[in-house]
């Protein structure tokens, strides 16, 4: 059942009317029931493992603060336990192309297998990975209705591509009283149609085109507008399901953490990545970057070399070393295996090239006088941002990183074929770019910070019903969907 | 309280004006009949329910043989007797029942003739099936009853898009052209009264081979048979007499079929006419075919309508309508319709006479 | 105080430490920073700041950084 099909908006319709006719306080409980339901649609009796890591996380968050002398071992021992479900699941093939090369030393292998994942299973892991050291650092109290924690686990809006939320805010959000709001009702469906055209109109769109091209192997200068495209298709497929997903959520009254705030203006890498899936980049910060950059490891190395009067390559090192955790995980956490690493630390190693090269660029820029506070030299920026983007997302999809270096070196090769001959027309094409610059100023929009919904809402109704009604008729007619297509599923929902 | 009122009727107002607007698109975006102008489809179905109640004494049913092969209005024009071609391309006998059973809430048809050549068909072609005459069927507990049918749907997306056909046609957007809108605008009437006017030829070289005696086996399928029954029951039900009527087809139909026919009619107690039986019934194979194989043109279908017309005349005693007020609608269309044959009687002679043979997939120089 | 004031402008020279008082709200000290920072303050006072001490309310200004630092001499 995917975000975007007729099953579940019908069983959205139905969860809604049953939550808001049963009074306030158990409210939360018909959630539980909804997430369950919705969960075992998507996953069948794979949901005995979220509730499995469920329990884990509950006790172990109620031992960590009970017993105050074995805080420590009891939270690696959760950690671990939780942990455990992913690794064996989703990099069991990983760990073991690490460990054979050792164990068939002395006779012994880990075989190959591929297993069917729970939905959702690296998203909700790093809730509870969360959810435990947040306990463990004292940041929040252990909660003690174990069915509260299992809702949020289980928070049917996220659990298939996110966001990445931390309790101690969402359960805020989801326990608080939550009265029917008519005009954040509406709000809520604006939010839901506009993430139907990011999906439906605009991603899959790409997708038709995007697919065949790489899938028949062409070649030529048509491969840099295929990577455009598949940059555009993976934004919008991703940030569209985000849309839906959160305006589902709002439309019970809970507020989701923001997960894209424009990433395509960003100048910068660092800036990038933190406007695209930003809650997996404050995962990382909070869980990994932080931890690392604070351990005595590296405070003591970082001490040693200044000692030893390295004191720029000191100041280097200190983030450089928790940054390549970062982008370790942060690859890895995409997939397991070895080319989504390269993945992660694709960006490292711009990242570090930039923070070494920092001075140097910075005395070119005086030289050469360039202004830097002016919209031209933004705009550069902007554009070298999206060509590293773009390049990463050719990465991304590649199955090797050999594949994507020959995808790239094709494009001197001939064209093997022309534009509307890979699976879409001129006349589709038409309003797709329609709706890629109608999405692109509405993030302009956002970027001048006006908040379009809102001004949308305080419109009087024959104009707001008529933008309905565009939104609503763009999906239905220009959506990617029914017989003669195969519709994408979210790419990011294979987690 | 009063904005709460208020709040919920605009959002009320807004759920039915919005379904409205998706029904009426989904009519916009349909595809109307079949390639011909003002005919099939659409056209033969909306025809049909613009007849006043209580106009037809006679029905037929089949598909694309039968919309070619029997002209209701030479049958008026002949006898007085009211009759209606409700033949889409491609219909099945479980669509032929159903239209039966829709067509029977406003009329009451004493005959029916049902062209027997699908019923031995074992292809499917689901949608050209049921769409052509399903999109246009009008709301009625007829429609609820084969809506719940699941030959009409594979899931649950699949009959929503049967109730809002835009679901499925959304994407014809690209394909709009004035064929779409123009019969949204005209009249929904059918002069030739369903029946299709064809002024093409081709010599029909396999007519004279295609009956011979031979060993073959023909199978009907079981939801053929399952509901041929129900098509028996149905018109038993209601006092009518049912008439299988084998229009000749050189492709599809051969000895083993005609028998096969015959044993059915036998076991439901119902006639067979079988117009492949060439001792019985003359053709010029020269003329009378409009694709070298299947179909008839309009000398084939003036021949066929005769012997139809003999049929009837010789086995019901039916009153003329030519002088009732209430079928005046008749008498004014008649006129149209000869205008309309004489042009296609032209086009035909012409075409044979300079040999211009039908070719297929291109469609005909509309003079 | 003043040390303290002494080390940020260090770290991310150009900001007035005496007055600021969200540091950490409005994106004047990143992630980078507040790692700079800290490795800077261990150094210098000797103490061990760890992942615990580190939210925001400790770092938004030269005062609270300083309450950090005198808590854990």
């Amino acid at each position: 059942m995917s975000y975007t099909s007729l099953q579940f908006l019908i069983f959205v319709v139905v969860l809604l009317f049953v939550y808001y006719i049963v009074p306030k306080k158990y409210r939360w409980e018909i959630l539980l029931i909804g997430n369950l339901v919705c969960y075992y649609l998507m996953s069948g009796w794979l949901l005995l493992f979220v509730v499995l890591a469920s329990l884990f996380s509950y006790f172990g968050a109620k031992l960590i603060e009970k017993r105050k002398e074995k805080r420590k071992k009891i939270f690696i021992i959760s950690l671990f336990s939780v942990l455990g479900f992913l690794l064996v699941l989703k990099y069991n093939n990983f760990i073991s192309s690490l460990l054979n090369p050792i164990l068939n030393i002395v006779n012994l292998n880990i075989p190959f297998k591929k297993f069917i994942l729970p939905v959702g299973i690296s998203y909700y892991t790093l809730e509870m990975i969360s959810y435990l050291a947040d306990v463990y650092l004292k940041k929040i109290k252990p909660e003690n209705n174990f069915f509260k924690l299992l809702t949020f686990y289980t928070y049917f809006p996220k659990v298939l591509e996110g966001p990445i939320s931390k309790y101690r805010d969402l359960s805020k959000e989801i326990f608080s009283e939550h009265i029917f709001n008519y005009e954040s009702f509406r709000k809520a469906w604006v939010l839901i149609g506009v993430g139907f055209i990011k999906k439906l109109v605009i991603a899959d769109r790409c997708g038709l085109f995007v697919s065949n091209f790489f899938l028949e192997g062409h070649t030529g200068l048509l491969t840099i507008p295929a990577i455009i495209f598949y940059t555009i298709q993976i934004y919008f497929d991703f940030s569209g399901c985000i849309d839906i997903v959160s305006g589902v959520s709002e439309l019970f009254g809970i507020k989701l953490a923001e997960n894209f705030r424009q990433p395509f203006f960003s100048q910068s890498i660092e800036e990038f990545w933190r406007r695209w899936h930003i809650t997996l980049g404050l995962w990382l910060k909070e869980y990994v970057f932080f931890p690392v950059s604070l351990s005595k490891t590296n405070m003591k190395l970082n001490k040693k070399m200044r000692n030893a009067k390295y004191k720029h390559l000191s100041k280097f090192i200190l983030v450089a070393f928790p940054l390549f955790f970062v982008w370790f995980f942060n690859g890895l956490w995409h997939g397991p295996t070895l080319k989504y690493v390269l993945y992660g630390l694709y960006y490292y190693l711009l990242m570090m090239l930039g923070i070494l090269f920092k001075p140097v660029l910075e005395k070119i820029v005086k030289i050469l006088r360039i202004n830097t506070e002016v919209f031209s030299w933004k705009l550069f920026r902007i554009i070298r941002t999206t060509f590293i983007v773009c390049i990463g997302m050719l990465i991304f999809r590649s199955e090797t990183i050999t594949d994507a270096f020959n995808t790239l070196a094709n494009i001197r090769v001939m064209d093997s074929v022309k534009f509307f001959e890979l699976g879409i027309n001129i006349k589709e094409f038409v309003p797709l770019l329609v709706m890629i610059f109608a999405m692109f100023f509405i993030s302009l929009a956002k970027e001048l910070k006006i908040d379009v919904r809102e001004k949308l809402e305080e419109q009087n109704l024959v104009f707001r019903w008529i933008v309905y009604w565009v939104i609503i008729f763009s999906v239905i007619i220009f959506g990617v969907y029914g017989r003669g297509y195969d519709a994408a599923s979210f790419i990011y929902g294979g987690f | 309280m009063k904005k709460r009122i208020f709040n919920l009727i605009s959002f009320c107002m807004f759920i039915i004006i919005t379904i409205n607007f998706l029904y009426v698109g989904g009519f916009f975006l349909a595809p109307k009949g079949t390639d011909y102008d003002n005919q099939g489809g659409s056209y033969t179905v909306n025809g049909l329910y613009n007849l006043k109640d209580n106009q037809i004494d006679v029905l037929f049913l089949g598909d694309s043989s039968m919309s070619r092969s029997v002209s209701p209005m030479r049958l008026y024009e002949d006898t007085g007797i009211t009759s209606y071609n409700y033949s889409i391309n491609s219909s099945r006998v479980y669509m032929a029942y159903y239209m039966l059973k829709d067509t029977l809430l406003t009329q009451k048809p004493k005959v029916v003739f049902f062209d027997t050549i699908t019923l031995f068909y074992e292809y499917r072609e689901r949608e050209e099936e049921q769409r052509p005459s399903f999109d246009y069927m009008r709301w009625s507990k007829v429609k609820m009853e084969a809506l719940n049918d699941d030959l009409f749907s594979e899931n649950f997306f699949d009959k929503v898009s049967f109730v809002l056909p835009i679901f499925r046609y959304h994407d014809r957007w690209q394909h709009l052209g004035e064929k779409d809108i123009k019969p949204l605008f005209s009249s929904k009437n059918s002069i030739t009264r369903g029946y299709y006017l064809s002024g093409s030829y081709k010599p029909n070289k396999r007519a004279s081979t295609y009956m011979n005696k031979n060993d073959k086996e023909v199978h009907m399928l079981k939801e053929t048979e399952e509901y041929l029954y129900k098509l028996v029951d149905l018109c038993k039900e209601n006092d009518i007499d049912l008439v299988f009527l084998g229009i000749p087809d050189s492709l599809v139909w051969n000895y083993a079929s005609s028998k096969k026919m015959e044993e059915i009619a036998e076991k439901t107690d119902t006639v067979f006419l079988d117009l492949n039986d060439s001792d019985k019934y003359e053709y010029d194979w020269n003329t009378d075919s409009e694709n070298g194989l299947t179909h008839f043109n309009i000398s084939g279908a003036i021949k066929t309508t005769k012997y139809v017309e003999d049929y009837i005349l010789d086995n019901y005693e039916f009153k003329s309508h030519k002088k009732d007020p209430y079928y005046d609608n008749w008498n004014k269309d008649l006129k149209k319709y000869k205008k309309m044959e004489t042009k296609t009687l032209k086009e035909l002679k012409y075409n044979i006479d300079n040999n211009i043979q039908y070719e297929k997939k291109k469609s005909y120089k509309k003079k | 105080m003043k040390d303290i004031i002494e080390i940020l402008n260090e770290v991310n020279p150009g900001v007035d430490y005496e007055h600021e008082e969200e540091l950490v709200t409005n994106g004047i000290l990143t992630s980078f920073d507040i790692v700079t920072l800290i490795s800077m303050l261990n150094m210098k006072f000797d103490i061990d700041i760890s992942v615990t001490d580190l939210v925001p309310e400790n770092f938004e200004s030269a005062k609270a950084i300083k309450k950090l630092v005198d808590k854990l001499k």
